[in-house]
């Protein structure tokens, strides 16, 4: 009870801008290392397509932060706005000569919020652990919309997909650039750190300390004059605009949408990056979300090698998650709860 | 002579069918306080619930500062000037002391996301001010030294007080403390009262609900005693300490009112 | 009409199996206050070892299908054991229950998929079926499958088997009790450890029995469970949480609601429909159709 480690760590709550200024070193490294080795790809390109798939990821991962994280109901259903990025996007610069990659982000940023009203809505209405079946419910409807409208190409989903340009530039064919991924990298850890600064400003300020005092007591937020209803849409609709963006940039650059991307497989694989990283903890969200695709590719080698017959990912990621509930519930990265 | 603050004409409310409150008229002036009393399940708390807003009443009219606050959200009432704390303690258990004062900042500023992400003027002037209110409140209560203890880790008669100064942050014109004394020791129990009687002194209204009857007939102007749900009587404490019905209702047959702290 | 009304009659059987779903689902989530996820894997092993008993055991159904239900008992026993003791030892039972269940059912479905491999498997015929006229609309025979007729009454046997347990034993006597107020049992000295261990066997033998069921109607793959535990949500939802008569009505409503979807809609849209009226009355009537409310103390 006594003593300092009753004392919140004042430095902790400090944004780290220390590691965001390694995390730059690394990734100017990563993207421009090549140009500097004469004999050629000293970093696979295979490589630097899983830091992108993992970039994309974190994207959705912060995301689902302020909802599942600062306002602190599950969602198991956030795929639905990812897949909304990514269809909105697929479905504009595949349908429409001339509308660019950037506005349909946009457009699936907006439809995304409006997706997001009835789920939000929904969150207000029911205690929080119903909100577990309702969000998976709700993505798995619009999988079943996806696949089953010809419109959307059904369950092949949308192929063909354009490349994104900048000023008429293929984001894959920028000359001064050693590999195609390079573009995409720098893109999305530019996306990533403003979502880290944003996301940072934000729960220190009078919109954080609501969505806390909501997460840890709805009734004591009521009696200090919070609007408990508005703050969880809030939450939800933030998080679901986040969400999409990930979703657009997926599209984007696997030039492919399948209905999947709604589905609550992926709902479930967002939700849980967070939590392992650190439901609350910025660098958790992202350091979840490399975790989680990372390691499925590290396994595969390993699998390769000793030729196992079956896929051992999920068998083993359902073994940690049942671990870090156990000893770290928290998330791997996440502040210590009391 | 003070003006009323708040009062309520014929306030019910039934839970199914069982009367939790019962037609209560009760008044409080500006800079009064007001002991609440009654055996448990008399519908105290459901009093406070109503005047909050947190239920809403079957019948009656709640009137603030001369406006009918009936029916109105939890949180515009809390806007307008009347702030609680809670009988079954209801701090944001892992945030800190500061922290806990600052999210009842939260009806008193207005800056948005958008505000938060610039750090926009409004932003600046209204963190600065919040800085002041907070130091005010945990003086106040004399949590100062403890600021950045997580609320969880406070022993039990501080998380009352950071209850407390978490309710006068929201710059209420009427406190109301839910047991306030209740786990409290006897020098804890001192202060308490003495910051009852500082409340008092800078004109805001206090209702107290207490069991602790050497509180409430040290520091309370009015004691109001509550019943199966209804008002049977309302006077001076020497008043209801030789009322008959009160002495029969709440302390049982043959004992005094004195000496039960 | 006379095809409308066969549709429901159709539409039975799968209810029946949705009901013994959500009953396993809302015993546990009443008692233990976890929305015990394992629950479809639970589902989809039962019907594996039902598969196993009678196709290569050849066990005949009765046995094979009290047999199922024993070895869904152990394994909810044993999900509780290595899942939640632990948690609720910590007092982190609320925090992390749902992502530990989160856990283990991602691990048995994918255990269940490298073990017996993704390929859908069917049970070979326990008996003859053929259809079994019930009454004539129109001059239109309405019939009902012998098969589908066995699960209705199978089921049905079930659910008395357990009303009559909640209501004549004293451990079924007190899981209702802990399902109102669990601390106010343990107060009261019931063993509740115990209570939970029971509870998570009845959900479990429940569970398998409905992927027993499910069995003989359709083919069971390892990934069946993530799908059927939602629909058994949506039922338990619907008919109100807490109630088995309730979680019968809705199991059954939903089963109707299914095959009149794929039979007048699309079956695309089949599986879709349960999740809608799921949300739909979670907005509207959240106690559902015979459910209880529950006010929180301020």
């Amino acid at each position: 009870m006594t003593g300092t480690a009753a004392i919140a760590k004042k430095k902790a709550d400090k944004p780290n801008t220390k590691l965001y200024l390694i995390a730059l070193v690394v990734v100017l490294f990563v993207c421009f290392l090549d140009d500097f080795t004469p004999s050629g790809r000293v970093i696979p390109n295979y490589f630097k397509y899983i830091i992108v798939v993992s970039m994309i990821y974190a994207v959705a991962s912060l995301g689902i932060n302020f909802y599942s994280g600062y306002q602190g109901d599950t969602s198991l259903g956030h795929a639905v706005f990812f897949g909304m990025g990514a269809y909105t996007t697929a479905y504009l610069t595949t349908q429409f000569e001339g509308v660019s990659f950037w506005l349909s982000i946009l457009v699936g940023m907006i439809l995304s919020a409006i997706i997001a009203l009835p789920v939000a809505w929904a969150g207000t209405r029911v205690k929080g652990s119903f909100m577990v079946v309702i969000t998976y419910g709700y993505c798995e409807i619009f999988r079943y919309l996806a696949t089953n409208s010809r419109s959307l190409g059904g369950t092949a989903g949308m192929a063909g997909i354009p490349t994104p340009r900048i000023f008429g530039v293929k984001l894959t064919k920028i000359p001064w650039l050693p590999s195609n991924k390079d573009a995409f990298i720098l893109i999305l850890f530019a996306i990533i750190c403003f979502l880290a600064f944003f996301t940072y400003r934000v729960v220190h300020s009078r919109v954080g300390y609501a969505l806390s005092a909501i997460r840890e007591d709805e009734i004591a937020a009521y009696a200090m004059g919070i609007n408990v209803k508005a703050y969880k849409r809030m939450a939800m609709v933030t998080s679901a605009v986040i969400t999409s963006v990930a979703g657009s940039f997926y599209a984007g650059f696997a030039n492919v949408a399948d209905p999947s991307l709604f589905g609550a497989t992926l709902s479930i694989t967002i939700f849980t990056m967070l939590v392992i990283g650190g439901r609350r903890s910025i660098t958790g969200a992202i350091f979840g979300a490399f975790f989680v695709i990372i390691c499925p590719e590290l396994l595969r080698y390993v699998q390769d090698l000793i030729g196992l017959p079956f896929d051992p990912w999920y068998i083993l990621y359902g073994v940690i998650l049942v671990i870090v509930m156990r000893y770290k519930p928290e998330g791997l990265l996440g502040k210590k709860d009391s | 002579m003070s003006y009323v603050l708040l009062s309520t004409q014929n306030l019910t409310k039934s839970f199914g069918g069982i009367m939790a409150n019962k037609g209560i008229n009760f008044q409080i002036r500006q800079g009064e306080v007001v002991a609440i009393i009654g055996p448990n399940g008399s519908g105290k708390t459901t009093f406070y619930n109503l005047l909050t807003g947190i239920t809403k009443c079957t019948e009656g009219t709640i009137t603030f500062e001369g406006q009918n606050i009936t029916g109105m959200k939890p949180q515009d009432i809390t806007k307008l000037g009347i702030s609680r704390t809670f009988q079954n303690i209801r701090l944001f258990r892992d945030l800190t002391v500061e922290q806990n004062i600052e999210v009842a900042r939260h009806c008193r500023t207005s800056s948005n996301m958008w505000d938060a992400l610039v750090h926009s003027k409004k932003y600046r002037e209204e963190k600065a001010h919040n800085k002041e209110v907070i130091e005010m409140a945990m003086e106040y209560v004399g949590l100062t030294d403890k600021r950045d203890w997580k609320a969880t880790n406070l022993p039990y008669g501080m998380q009352r007080k950071l209850e407390i100064a978490r309710a006068l942050a929201t710059e209420p014109k009427l406190v109301l403390l839910d047991e306030p004394a209740a786990g409290m020791n006897p020098k804890e129990k001192d202060e308490l009262m003495d910051i009852i009687r500082r409340l008092a002194k800078d004109n805001y209204s206090v209702i107290l609900i207490e069991h602790a009857m050497r509180v409430v007939m040290n520091i309370a102007d009015r004691i109001v005693v509550f019943n199966y749900g209804e008002k049977i009587a309302d006077g001076l404490p020497e008043e209801i300490r030789n009322n008959p019905t009160v002495i029969q209702a709440y302390l049982g047959k043959g004992a005094s009112a004195d000496g039960t702290a | 009409m006379a095809v409308f009304i066969q549709q429901v009659v159709n539409g039975l059987a799968q209810g029946g199996i949705y009901a013994l779903i959500a009953i396993g689902w809302t015993t546990v989530f009443g008692i233990v206050g976890v929305m015990n996820w394992t629950h479809g894997e639970v589902y989809m092993l039962g019907a594996y070892i039902g598969y196993f008993l009678t196709s290569y055991a050849g066990l005949p159904m009765i046995p094979s299908l009290l047999l199922s239900m024993g070895g869904g008992a152990l394994i909810a026993m044993l999900v509780d054991q290595i899942g939640y003791v632990p948690l609720r030892k910590r007092g982190t039972l609320a925090k992390s229950g749902f992502i530990t269940a989160l856990g283990l059912s991602t691990f048995l479905r994918y255990s269940a998929n490298a073990a017996f491999t993704a390929n859908p498997r069917a049970y070979p015929k326990l008996m003859n079926y053929q259809p079994i006229a019930l009454f004539s609309i129109g001059g239109t025979q309405i019939t009902i499958n012998s098969l589908h007729l066995i699960i209705l009454i199978g089921t049905v046997i079930i659910m008395i088997a357990l009303q009559m347990f909640f209501t004549k034993t004293i451990i079924g006597k007190a899981m209702l009790a802990g399902s109102q107020d669990m601390n106010t049992l343990a107060l009261m000295g019931a063993d509740s450890e115990r209570l939970i261990k029971v509870t998570f066997a009845i959900s479990g033998a429940l569970g398998a029995a409905a992927g027993f069921f499910m069995g003989m109607l359709y083919m069971i793959f390892p990934t069946m469970g993530a799908l059927a535990g939602l629909k058994g949500w949506a039922c338990a939802i619907l008919g109100g949480i807490g109630s088995i008569t309730g979680s019968l009505v809705g199991g059954v409503l939903i089963g109707i609601a299914e095959t009149l979807t794929s039979g007048f809609i699309s079956t695309g849209y089949k599986d879709a429909i349960s999740f809608v009226i799921m949300i739909l009355v979670l907005l509207i009537k959240p106690t559902g159709l015979m459910g209880y409310t529950f006010e929180e103390k301020v």
